[in-house]
């Protein structure tokens, strides 16, 4: 009896150990069914919003500015007329066709006599200050700033607050040196008159501080130039008809790109928006600082267009402008205007904790140390609208070296980005469990029967996590390849990309000194993100300099051909801990490290200044925040960097409404990206990468082909070619035209469209 | 001097502050491979009810009130394509077309003073008030057919308000009122506005700090116990009742006729404050929360969706909300939401994963396990974390025959109920398939040991007493007459030392004896007795069978070991110092000794009990039931045995001995726990203060 147990215990067992072995032998079988690809044929109706261009109907415009009395003219160039006013230092520009740029607010006449514009007197007062300054008291610690115009406000309204001592005045220009009375602060501010454009300077060696009770905050330069007021709606409310509109748009840098329009009605006037260029400083929190999750601001350029294609004006912040916030209005009841311009931030206010639950505000101690050069531009006719505003950049930039002309690339099929993981480490029941999701082996095999079976032979190829440290549990530390992954001989190296993150040192891993590699902030706290297993720490930029040089030569020794330099391109942050730099010096520490690898150089949306080292750009995002105040959607950076750059999608398996990203990925000239994967990511479920819920090849290689085949087949003509135009046909149709005179028409509708004879399939696109 | 001292204290103090762990500064990130310009991430359920990223579902669209000024609206109805909107701050009803978003009727009465609720039928809008305190019945034309005041029946109850915020009224014209501050449940009225109960009560919450409160404070309504009001009502196709909670469990409930919650116990119900309820057409149930949370489940209570439309930029962004006040959906399947602290209604379009998913999940509801099949298999393409679609998915390939597969998936969605089922029927069908082989093969070893044994005992020899062979008994002898190295006497002392540990089944008060009196164990046994019963403890926590696998939750299995040895430690000497003071008779070494053998049932029993958890189901977890049973009850009565007779105590002494050394305990943690926050409040008090001189000077 009790023997007869046991048998019935072994026979248990043993049906385990074989069931077991049967779930692992368990195939898996690719055949097609209907419901694959759901989002790419299952599609959703097209519906007007910020997220794309719209139409509007252009209507003439009217010009929002006159010339007054005390406008003095000043020189004309084949351009135009300059116009000077040396009471308030403003100036006009007069083109040839009578439009009238103005730096300021004019006033108008009416049948009452004068009018303010609506405006109050302090704010007009603010509207015709060229250079209005906020400062803090520091006598009596108080950390919110006043604002300081050239008139008093209030009772004082008419008192001028200022000395004005013009040094310089001739037909180019004037030079003059402001003295703020009340905080004894001294500026000098330079403007140069060129052919058709103005450059505006305020050069940080001029700048005193005579009183030590006060320390300058910001400057706002020039903060209504360009600025449009709101026109009055018509008797009848219910039915929305604008009279005397000037048409136009403020342009945005905001992400993509996004547009203000004029005269747009809103229920509910939008926030102002306010952004940091090249994004906040993570060593300096301030109330002000916007979560970082929102796209950035990665290029400085900000501008208006009054009447589209004819009359425009394109700003560049030349210098100072890691130090600037862009800010843009939207009229909301008190000032009426449209208006959009930069803020140059000297010091901040921040809260210094002093335990963990009471903390002090301070001021920061030393000012930022930068000159001010903003440089205006204006655009005429087919150049005045957004498209042209980006062309005028890119020649900037490649006028400048600051991006390359044109890249060497060429091919009859796009390029698809295909990045893989190889190894993730996570807390396992007594010491780090590695999961090995993909091996060297395993991902030539994926790229060769994607050529093989499926044509696409043109494959940037990026390896992430192929240290025994895996993806995300790094120091940062990049110099070995683990040897769970294989050999890296079975990959073809050139056009295979090592990922490596500079920025971030995981809290979970040592290797690096906590005091003396973490950037510090400037209330002296180490700057963390994420949480648990993904925690991770910023590291100062002299840290990242150090690493990169070391990591990537022992890689290229290795035979690493090729780098992808993860967040360094979109992050810029002082350190305010040991070794301390200021986000200048911060920028040209990252030009020198990606400079100096002695390879090809991807990198992650970079900001401008770090264009010129790369022809790639990956996980470029297609969007702005969408803010409220935006009307539109513009490839602005797509259109600056096509043909010099090459950009590349985030990961199209994330994507949930994939057939509309992919046409606007047809739109804006980007290349698809996917993320692939040998192993299920079910494995990735419990590690700090468990946001990744769809990576496994198998499961991916219908959505790889189908989305590849429909971008590549329009994209296809227009390899290394540049956008010079991009007109919305209607809403949801869009033409884009390229340098090599191919257009490309998008049709984000559900409905068949013809255009000028060609017929652009709903949700499809069309290449003539 | 004291003016040096002074300033090194200071010194002291300064060098200290600048050595404490600078606080990270935390900055939310977003990973860039989620940038599809969708200002939300969608989330569903992963396994143990854990929320994992999915594909974006709901698209934002639109808002549909560009046109249409609104005040404050609280609520609104979508009915045959037109929303009708209650715009509590104009004091009336507004109908706007869904579809295009125009204006196309107001509703308005002297009466409005704070319109809050608004409800559709075929020939009536119903509008509750609650300034008002009345419920108003409209044809929809827009003229006032019947008011509905305070029911007064005296059924209604004497002081009960009617102050009406939120009505649904189901087909037969029974009219479901949430009334603000009645806790009853909803005020059920009919069409001739006759009181017919109320229905859906909620249970009072009840809590250690209210029944202190009941206890110390009295005539105050601090302690009061009213249940929680409901927030909102919907009915669904079907005459369901739906309300929405807040304060309590269950945030959200399906009332069946009488009142009773009829959703899934294992339903995950939002833990935020959720403000309105909607059911679409095809029976799928949207919520939405004060938070800005937008939640979806099906018809059984599963969670497929959920996203967060909370705007923290405050700028106001395309598809975020400030807040959530009402939820509607369309026949496309499209979500309408209300803003009202931003006076606006968005809209947000269905993804096309929501189709596929929709379909998969009417099949599976529907127990059409096999047709649903294509669909689960392609939704697990997408998402490899999605439980739902693991578990449904294993359920088809179940009924299809692949139960290897379908244990796989029930694996990946922790769905033990299906594992235990599959692995059933494995088991079974390897037990048909085996039997009779294992059967041989036992058969067959057990005969070759017999011969083997015979074989060898040909020319056995008496060892010690017991028949050996030959050749064991050659070694054993020559072993004997070798004189023993210190190390080996050692080492067979401890031999004897650990089998003397057997004796804790046979005869426990002896074996304390012998531990006390005779020195028959030594601190060395005992601590290898610990260490044993720590890996088992390890082993029962990570090495149990899928089944039986309790996850504790504490960390990694060093921080186990910690915790376990801690209380050991301190269960130890604690009663030590007890016993000291209690006349116990036993040492330190004694108890110790005494507690780690007492351990040994557990090692014991629960070795065999893990590799049983391999090849059971639920079916038999009466059997590791019944065993644990035994493990504890059997560990506890030695313990009280060791204690008596370690410590010579009687029986009242020795229960009285246990409560003390417990209650001591407890103690110790609390003093532990006190010094150390005070120790860290007082440092962190004086790095403030020199921190500040710091920073300020």
């Amino acid at each position: 009896m009790f023997k007869s147990k046991k048998i019935i215990l072994g026979a248990l067992i043993g049906a385990l150990a074989l069931s077991s072995t049967m779930i692992i032998a368990n195939a898996n079988n690719t055949e097609e069914n209907p419901y694959d690809l759901p989002s790419f044929y299952n599609t959703s109706e097209y519906f007007k919003s910020n997220k794309h261009t719209n139409k509007v109907t252009v209507n003439d415009t009217t010009c929002p500015n006159y010339l007054e009395d005390d406008d003095k003219e000043a020189k004309t160039t084949s351009k135009g007329t300059w116009y000077y006013n040396k009471k308030d230092l403003s100036f006009k520009f007069v083109t040839n066709d009578g439009f009238v740029h103005s730096s300021k607010v004019t006033k108008t006449f009416t049948k009452d006599g004068e009018d303010n514009r609506g405006l109050n007197t302090t704010n007009y007062n603010l509207a015709r200050s060229p250079l209005v300054i906020s400062y803090f008291d520091i006598k009596n610690n108080k950390t919110v700033a006043t604002e300081q115009g050239f008139y008093g406000t209030g009772r004082e309204a008419s008192k001028l607050m200022v000395d004005v001592d013009i040094v310089k005045s001739t037909k180019n220009g004037f030079e003059a040196d402001i003295l703020y009375t009340v905080p004894g602060i001294r500026v000098r501010l330079i403007v140069e008159f060129l052919e058709d454009s103005v450059s505006v300077r305020v050069p940080y060696n001029y700048i005193e501080e005579t009183n030590p009770d006060y320390a300058l905050a910001s400057i706002k330069v020039y903060h209504y130039f360009g600025a449009v007021e709101k026109a009055e709606l018509s008797e009848n409310s219910s039915t929305v008809a604008l009279q005397d509109a000037v048409t136009g748009y403020n342009f945005v840098p905001d992400g993509v790109g996004a547009l203000v329009r004029y005269n747009q009605y809103e229920v509910n006037p939008p926030a102002t928006y306010r952004k940091r260029v090249y994004g906040n400083d993570e060593s300096v929190p301030t109330a002000a600082s916007q979560s970082s999750s929102s796209t950035k601001i990665s290029m400085p350029v900000f501008g208006y267009v009054q009447g589209e294609n004819s009359n425009g004006c394109v700003a560049i912040i030349e210098d100072g402008q890691e130090f600037s916030d862009i800010v843009s209005c939207h009229p909301d009841g008190t000032i009426n205007f449209y208006r959009t311009y930069p803020e140059f931030i000297y010091r901040e206010a921040y809260d210094q904790k002093i335990s963990s639950n009471s903390s002090i505000s301070m001021i920061q101690k030393n000012s930022n140390k930068f000159d001010i050069a903003v440089s205006y531009s204006f655009l005429e006719g087919e150049d005045a609208n957004y498209v042209g505003m980006a062309k005028y950049y890119r020649e900037y930039l490649v006028n400048n070296k600051m991006m390359r002309n044109s890249h060497t690339y060429a091919y009859d099929r796009i390029p698809l980005r295909i990045d893989t993981i190889g190894n993730e480490v996570t807390e396992g029941v007594l010491f780090n469990k590695t999961i090995t999701m993909t091996t060297f082996d395993e991902y030539a095999t994926m790229l060769n029967t994607l050529d093989k079976r499926f044509g696409i032979n043109n494959i940037v190829g990026v390896v992430k996590g192929y240290t025994k440290d895996g993806l995300t549990w790094t120091s940062p530390k990049y110099d070995n390849i683990s040897s769970k992954l294989g050999s890296i001989e079975s990959l073809e190296m050139e056009n295979i990309y090592f990922h490596t993150d500079h920025i971030y040192a995981s809290a979970n891993q040592s290797g690096y000194n906590q005091s003396k590699d973490l950037a510090n902030t400037i209330n002296v706290q180490i700057i963390s993100d994420g949480t648990g297993d993904s925690l991770k720490y910023m590291v100062t930029p002299e840290y990242t300099k150090e690493r990169v040089s070391k990591d990537t030569a022992k890689l290229i020794k290795k035979g690493v051909k090729n780098f992808a330099l993860d967040s360094i391109g979109e992050n810029l942050h002082s350190n305010y801990g040991n070794n301390p730099t200021t986000r200048d010096e911060t920028i040209k520490t990252y030009q020198e490290v990606v400079g100096s690898v002695n390879a090809n150089v991807a990198l992650y949306q970079p900001n401008d200044y770090l264009l010129k080292y790369t022809d790639r750009n990956f996980d470029y995002s297609m969007y702005t925040n969408q803010y409220l105040i935006f009307d539109d959607t513009v490839p602005f950076t797509s259109i600056v960097q096509s043909g010099s750059v090459e950009l590349y999608s985030t990961y199209i398996n994330f994507f949930g409404n994939v057939r509309d990203d992919l046409l606007r990925m047809i739109d804006y000239n980007v290349y698809p990206s996917f993320l692939l994967t040998k192993e299920s990511s079910s494995l990735l479920d419990e590690t700090a990468l468990q946001y990744i819920y769809c990576s496994q090849y198998d499961n991916l290689e219908s959505a790889v082909t189908v989305y590849y085949d429909f971008v590549n087949d329009a994209l296809k003509n227009v390899v290394g070619a540049k956008i010079v135009d991009r007109e919305v046909i209607k809403d949801g149709l869009v033409a884009i035209s390229y340098s090599n005179g191919r257009t490309v028409y998008v049709n984000y509708t559900k409905n068949n469209e013809l255009v000028d004879g060609t017929s652009v399939p709903a949700k499809g696109y069309e290449v003539i | 001097m004291k003016k040096k001292l002074y300033s090194l204290f200071i010194f002291i103090l300064a060098i200290f502050a600048f050595l404490m762990p600078a606080r990270p500064q935390t900055v939310d990130a977003m990973d860039s491979s989620r940038s599809d310009g969708i200002p939300y991430d969608t989330l569903t359920l992963g396994t143990d009810n854990r929320l994992v990223n999915t594909q974006t579902a709901y698209i934002p669209y639109g808002i549909l009130n560009e046109e249409v000024q609104l005040a404050s609206p609280e609520d609104m109805y979508l009915f045959n394509d037109n929303m009708y909107i209650a715009d509590t701050g104009n004091k009336r009803i507004v109908v706007i077309n869904s579809l295009d978003g125009s204006f196309v009727q107001e509703v308005k009465c002297d009466k409005f003073q704070s319109p809050k609720g608004v409800f559709v039928t075929e020939n009536n809008i119903y509008v509750a008030d609650s300034v008002a305190q009345l419920v108003f019945k409209f044809d929809h034309t827009g003229s006032l057919i019947k008011e509905y005041s305070r029911p007064t029946e005296p059924l209604y109850g004497k002081s009960t308000e009617f102050n009406p915020i939120k009505i649904a009224v189901a087909s037969s014209g029974y009219m479901y009122i949430v009334s603000d501050g009645t806790s009853n449940g909803l005020v059920t009225i009919n069409d001739y506005g006759e009181f017919m109960g109320f229905v859906g009560i909620n249970n009072a919450t009840f809590s250690l700090r209210k029944y202190l409160y009941n206890i110390f404070v009295s005539g105050t309504d601090l302690a009061a116990q009213k249940p929680p009001v409901p927030t909102n009502v919907s009915i669904g196709n079907n005459g369901n009742v739906y309300t929405t909670n807040t304060n309590i469990a269950e945030t959200f409930k399906r009332l069946n006729i009488s009142g009773v919650n009829t959703l899934d116990a294992g339903t995950y119900y939002p833990t935020e404050t959720v403000t309105d309820i909607a059911i679409s057409h095809d029976n799928y149930t949207y919520i939405c929360t004060l938070e800005g949370d937008i939640y979806e489940y099906d018809i059984k209570g599963n969670l497929l969706f959920k996203f967060n439309t909370k705007d923290n930029s405050n700028l106001g962004v395309f598809g975020l909300n400030n807040g959530l006040n009402s939820i509607e959906i369309d026949e496309k399947g499209n979500i309408y939401v209300m803003d009202t602290s931003k006076s606006r209604i968005q809209i947000y379009q269905r993804a096309g994963f929501v189709n596929l998913l929709h379909t998969a999940v009417d099949l599976y509801n529907d127990g059409r396990y096999l047709e649903s099949m294509d669909e689960w298999e392609t939704i697990l393409k997408q998402n490899t974390n999605f439980a739902l679609a693991h578990t449904a998915y294993g359920y088809a390939l179940f009924k299809d025959g692949q139960n290897e597969r379908a244990l796989e998936e029930f694996r990946l969605s922790k769905n033990y109920q299906g594992y235990s089922q599959v692995y059933w029927e494995i088991r079974n069908q390897a037990i048909q398939q085996y039997t009779g082989t294992a059967i041989l093969v036992l058969l067959a070893v057990y005969v070759l040991y017999k011969l083997a044994k015979f074989l060898l005992m040909r020319n056995a020899k008496e060892y010690k007493g017991k028949l050996v062979p030959a050749f064991v008994y050659n070694s054993k002898v020559r072993y004997d007459e070798k004189e023993k190295s210190k190390f080996e006497l050692k080492f067979l002392k401890l031999k004897d030392e650990l089998a003397y540990a057997g004796n804790i089944f046979k005869k426990p008060a002896d074996m304390c004896y012998g531990i006390k009196k005779e020195n028959k164990a030594s601190y060395l046994s005992a601590i290898i007795v610990l260490v044993t019963f720590v890996v088992v403890y390890l082993l029962d926590m990570y090495a149990s069978g899928f089944l039986f696998r309790v996850e504790s939750g504490m960390g990694n299995a060093f921080t186990q070991i910690l915790v376990v040895l801690a209380i050991f430690i301190l269960w130890c000497a604690t009663n030590y110092l007890v016993s000291t003071l209690n006349d116990g008779e036993g040492w330190f070494k004694d108890f110790f000794i005494g507690s780690c053998y007492c351990l040994i049932p557990f090692i014991v029993i629960k070795i065999p009990m893990i590799l049983l958890t391999h090849v059971l189901t639920f079916n038999e977890s009466f059997l590791i039931d019944f065993a644990n049973i035994v493990i504890y009850g059997y560990t506890a009565i030695l313990f009280i045995i060791m204690i008596q007779y370690i410590h010579q105590y009687n029986f009242k002494e020795t229960v009285k001995n246990i409560l003390i050394t417990i209650f001591g305990m407890v103690i110790f943690a609390l003093m532990i726990l006190l010094v150390y926050m005070f120790a860290s409040q007082l440092v962190d008090f004086v790095v403030s203060i020199v921190k500040e001189v710091i920073f300020r000077v």
